[in-house]
């Protein structure tokens, strides 16, 4: 599994030396590589579905008790299959779609990213591993919708998915850590061998909102769905990859991992269901007045997702149908996005209203549509049908009126969708409408995909173990060991079934009616600047008011504070400090002078000294000449370095007379570069500034008062002075400190002073250069 | 600088500047024991140079130097990461000092460790850097 | 003699403080020189004054005998001042460059550098405003 994950980075990273040498064909590579991972996954399925499960641990900040540690189960292997097996097609399909295109390294680096984190989001048994390549999928997300990077909308819609996802994400994070601190461990098995977790906990209730708001951000459940629709502006291949089979499973994928700790929670069951349904009721509805093909195939994504986590919250009975209807609608959506894609290819349209008379127009991909539509309809033998025929019989025993008139409008929407896809194909062709031929693979792809979807429910018998497996890892129990069969008999399933396909056919036929109120409601585009109809009270404007309110408050704040004026700056942080500090010192006792422990003797020479040190320092204020000012600060320095030397600092006192110099030196080459003196501020802008200095220089004299009486533990100069000889071979305990025992400081320190050199000498050199190269 | 170029000046530089130079060495080598060290060292030396500076020119403050002042600061730098080396060896943490004693006749006993080269490495990161600051701006 | 390291302390902050809120550049640097005299002083009186007794380990003896001067702190201001040299020059380059780009040393002039979207106006004109003869250093051109 780690040597999966290993060699799909790899090849990410590989990808623009491979496009560089293959062009086009480094998509076959890719296909390839995800081709043997499938055949490997394919070739664990006995196994898994026999119930084991395959380890592996990856030692990784052992101090922290992190590790890539993945697990592969039931539920892992399904998602793992369809990641490798759809990426093998959508790779292929690459090679036909985006040919040559100039930035083809970067999707490429993008994808396989992308199918590396998703892969590892399936397969990570760590929380921590989990979440680095949940956000990780997000921002492969982010560039690959952003693929086509001249558009705005594109852009935006980048900006868009990635901004909701990222904030799920946070949440996620939050919850993913309370459930670690709940549990003790960070460890998705041991967790889950706890069992349910105490309902009653309010962290365990945090916990699953947050995991909740995560998944449905992630898989675009309603308020936050209107992203997928949007992110639809990526390439083909990444909608019916990312936006369709897997990436938008993630969230899915997270409840049914979790569901076994939190499924006993009493809000679990309300709260999926309610939100399931309305996310599948709300997709169904946006779903049929689109025009765009893919916007059309977005919205039946976020009503299938929603169906998905509706199952979820229906317990064991749903666990079954979530399996099936997973595999079913990966195939057929994948395959209805693949086909989505060929007709724009070969048309350079993809509305509704701007295509028809496909099938005498290009017959071969006429019949690839009619294909993948049957298989999307849900028309046995399908797999389509078989998982159709699963929910509907979970929500009729569920015998909740409200949950099968959900799911049935649901799925009418949904089938209604796939009927629409059928539309180009027929009616009158418009002017000017003309095909050209298309790469093999665009349409092999589809072809491959929606054939497996077509017969897929006649091999479903042999997908039984699998199905146990997967609903093993989701109810966290022992084996149920379930029958799949493609034919029920006459049933009140079947019935409800035709009648669903029937009405969404109806629907399809009827859909010039509907879009007219889909186009007065503002449904059928993105959402404008100046949004009309539902547009004005949906998510999406909430969304767009929240981030310009996000930016405007950023911009508001930034004036405010990031004014330019240093001066104002600096007058900030001292009165922040002179109240803060300033209060502080007040209140400690060691201000006082009688709590001074003791006093030592001042004599002549130091008063002296001090009194050089306070005029000088006066003086470099008071000049009005720039060589008077830095005679004052010679003189301030000499006399510091004096009054080091005289309490027990030779080595500073050295230093200081050095740097004094140097100072100096540097001074008067470079102060006659810079301008002269002039007294700028106003008289009262003096003053007040001179008061402030006063109040400054007053709480730091308390301050300097109140350190010198309080006294820390001396524990590390003593050792340093204990230990110098002994251990350091040193006599100076100062040298010593700087050369030995806080090495590495000194190291930083030399390393600042070589960057401050750097520095000017980037600075300076510019001129210099010039100069050479006139002289 | 034409002002300062007195012939004063260069001749007490001509002494003053070598003079500096070994006596930042001896301060160096000493500061294990006595007050001294890299710092206090480097920066004698480049005192030394800043006086060729002001008496003479850039030109010859960097003839006399030889090497790119940058290029010297990087040697002290990769000098004092190399010291630090040895003991990754011996299996201790990075910079911690290793001692070997070696006895020369007469009863003297020299210790040599790498927290000397450390030192040596300071030294030199030290002189690179400040001269770099000082030509720079002798330059404009 | 504590008192009067405190009263330098105050002295070289309240003097650091004045010449950092005026509008002249050139002032700001000789406020940051006084700043960093007056940490480094508070730094070395806050570890307590013994006159005359540097940690140095006698030749006859394994360990300094106390009382003996802090050495840690002196560490500490050791590198401090080598440090805040390299700052200083610097700084003093930067605001040399920037004097010549934009022709004024008045920081009042200089807050539309730090402004949202904006591009201070004298940026666009006088890119090297030369203040200077070029030829004046002893480089001889």
């Amino acid at each position: 599994m780690l040597i999966g994950l290993l060699v799909l980075s790899v090849l990410a990273v590989i990808a623009p030396l491979g496009v560089r040498l293959l062009r086009r064909r480094f998509g076959y590579l890719a296909a390839l590589v995800s081709l043997v991972l499938l055949v490997w996954y394919a070739s664990l399925l006995p196994s898994i579905s026999r119930g084991d499960e395959r380890r592996e641990v990856l030692s990784w900040l052992p101090t922290l008790g992190s590790a890539v540690a993945l697990r592969l189960d039931g539920l892992a292997l399904l998602f793992a299959l369809l990641i490798t097996g759809i990426g093998t097609l959508v790779a292929l399909y690459t090679v036909g779609y985006l040919e040559d295109h100039p930035r083809l390294a970067r999707f490429w680096v993008s994808l396989l990213l992308f199918q590396t984190a998703m892969l590892g989001i399936v397969l990570a048994d760590d929380m921590i591993v989990l979440f680095v390549f949940w956000e990780l999928t997000s921002v492969a997300s982010f560039f690959l919708i952003g693929f086509a990077e001249e558009r705005a909308r594109a852009r935006m819609s980048a900006q868009q998915a990635f901004l909701v996802t990222a904030v799920g994400g946070l949440g996620l994070l939050v919850g993913l850590l309370l459930l670690a601190k709940q549990t003790g461990s960070f460890r998705l098995s041991e967790i889950l061998a706890q069992g349910p977790l105490p309902a009653g906990e309010i962290l365990v209730t945090s916990a699953f909102i947050l995991v909740l708001l995560g998944a449905a951000t992630k898989s675009a459940q309603v308020p936050f769905h209107f992203w997928l629709p949007n992110a639809m502006e990526a390439p083909t291949p990444v909608s019916a990859y990312l936006h369709s089979a897997t990436m938008v499973k993630a969230g899915v994928y997270l409840l049914a991992r979790l569901s076994p700790v939190f499924s006993a929670h009493p809000w679990w069951e309300p709260s999926l269901v309610a939100l399931g349904g309305l996310t599948a009721l709300a997709g169904a509805l946006l779903t049929v007045p689109q025009r765009d093909l893919k916007r059309l195939l977005a919205y039946s994504t976020v009503s299938a997702l929603g169906l998905l986590i509706l199952l979820l919250g229906l317990g064991e009975r749903g666990a079954k149908a979530f399996t099936l209807f997973v595999l079913a609608h990966a195939l057929y959506k994948g395959a209805a996005f693949l086909v989505a894609g060929a007709i724009e290819h070969a048309t350079g349209q993809r509305t509704l209203d701007t295509l028809g008379d496909l099938r005498r127009v290009t017959p071969l991909l006429a019949s690839t549509v009619a294909i993948v539509v049957l298989a999307a309809a849900g028309l046995p033998p399908s797999a389509g049908f078989v998982a159709k025929e699963t929910i509907l019989g979970v929500t009729l025993q569920q015998r909740l009126p409200p949950v099968v008139l959900l799911t049935s409008l649901a799925l009418i929407g949904q089938t209604a969708a796939a009927w629409l896809v059928l539309r180009p194909l027929f009616g009158r062709r418009p002017a000017h409408l003309h095909a050209h031929e298309l790469h093999w693979t665009l349409l092999a792809c589809p072809i491959l995909l929606g054939t497996t979807a077509l017969v897929g429910g006649i091999v479903a018998p042999a997908f039984a173990p699998l199905v146990s497996a997967v609903t093993a890892s989701v109810l966290g129990t022992t084996l149920p060991m379930y029958e799949l069969a493609f034919w029920h008999g006459v049933t009140v399933e079947l019935g409800v079934s035709m009648l669903i396909i029937v009405t969404a056919a109806a629907l399809a036929v009827a859909w010039p009616r509907l879009i007219r109120l889909g186009d007065r409601l503002a449904l059928t585009e993105p959402l404008a600047d100046r949004p009309r109809g539902l547009g004005r009270i949906g998510f999406e404007r909430l969304y767009h008011t929240g981030v310009a309110g996000i930016v405007r408050l950023g911009t508001q704040q930034t004036r405010l504070l990031q004014n330019g004026y240093l001066r104002i700056y600096i007058t900030t942080i001292v009165v922040t400090a002179l109240l803060l500090v300033g209060a502080t010192v007040l209140r400690t006792p060691y201000l006082w002078p009688s709590s001074l422990p003791s006093w030592s003797l001042v004599d002549v020479v130091d008063i002296l000294l001090v009194l050089i040190i306070l005029v000088s320092s006066l003086a470099a204020v008071r000049a009005t000449e720039r060589l008077a000012a830095i005679a004052a600060l010679g003189a301030l320095g000499f006399c510091l370095a004096l009054l080091y030397a005289r309490f027990g600092a030779p080595d500073l006192a050295i230093t200081q007379v050095l740097v004094d110099t140097l100072t100096v030196v540097l001074l008067v080459f470079a102060f006659y570069r810079l301008p002269r003196y002039a007294r700028l501020s106003s008289t009262r802008a003096r003053f007040r500034d001179a008061v402030l200095a006063a109040a400054f220089g007053a709480m730091m004299a308390a301050f300097a008062l109140a350190t010198q009486a309080f006294r820390y533990s001396e524990r590390i100069s003593a050792y340093f002075a204990e230990q110098a000889y002994p251990l350091a071979h040193g006599r100076n305990v100062v040298n010593v400190i700087l050369v030995d025992f806080r090495a590495l400081d000194t190291l930083g320190e030399i390393t600042v002073l070589a960057l401050a050199a750097l520095g000017v000498a980037a600075l300076l050199a510019r001129r210099s250069r010039r100069r050479e190269g006139s002289a | 600088m034409s002002t300062l170029t007195s012939i004063i000046l260069r001749t007490a530089v001509r002494w003053i500047s070598p003079l500096l130079l070994l006596f930042s060495v001896f301060l160096l080598l000493r500061g294990h024991h006595e007050p001294g060290g890299g710092f206090s060292g480097g920066l004698i030396a480049a005192t030394g140079f800043a006086l060729l500076t002001f008496g003479y020119s850039v030109r010859t403050a960097q003839r006399v130097l030889r090497i790119e002042p940058l290029s010297l600061t990087a040697c002290g730098l990769v000098l004092a990461l190399l010291s630090g080396l040895p003991s990754l060896l011996t299996g201790q943490p990075f910079l911690t000092g290793l001692w070997i004693d070696i006895s020369l006749p007469g009863n003297v006993v020299l210790e040599l460790g790498t927290p000397l080269l450390f030192d040596v490495g300071v030294y030199l990161a030290v002189i690179g850097a400040t001269l770099t600051m000082l030509f720079e701006f002798a330059e404009e | 003699m504590e008192i009067l390291f405190a009263l330098m302390v105050g002295t070289l902050y309240g003097c650091a403080l004045y010449l950092l809120l005026r509008r002249s550049i050139v002032k700001l640097l000789i406020g940051l020189i006084l700043l960093g005299n007056g940490t480094n002083l508070l730094i070395f009186s806050g570890s307590g004054l013994v006159r005359g007794r540097p940690p140095l380990v006698p030749v006859d003896a394994t360990s300094v005998p106390a009382p003996y001067a802090d050495p840690l702190p002196q560490a500490l201001i050791l590198t401090a001042i080598v440090i805040s040299f390299g700052v200083l020059v610097y700084a003093v380059a930067l605001i040399y460059r920037t004097y010549r780009a934009l022709a004024t040393d008045d920081l009042d002039n200089l807050t539309s550098t730090d402004r949202l979207g904006e591009v201070p106006a004298t940026a666009h004109v006088a890119v090297e405003v030369p203040l200077q003869p070029i030829h004046g250093s002893g480089k001889g051109g």
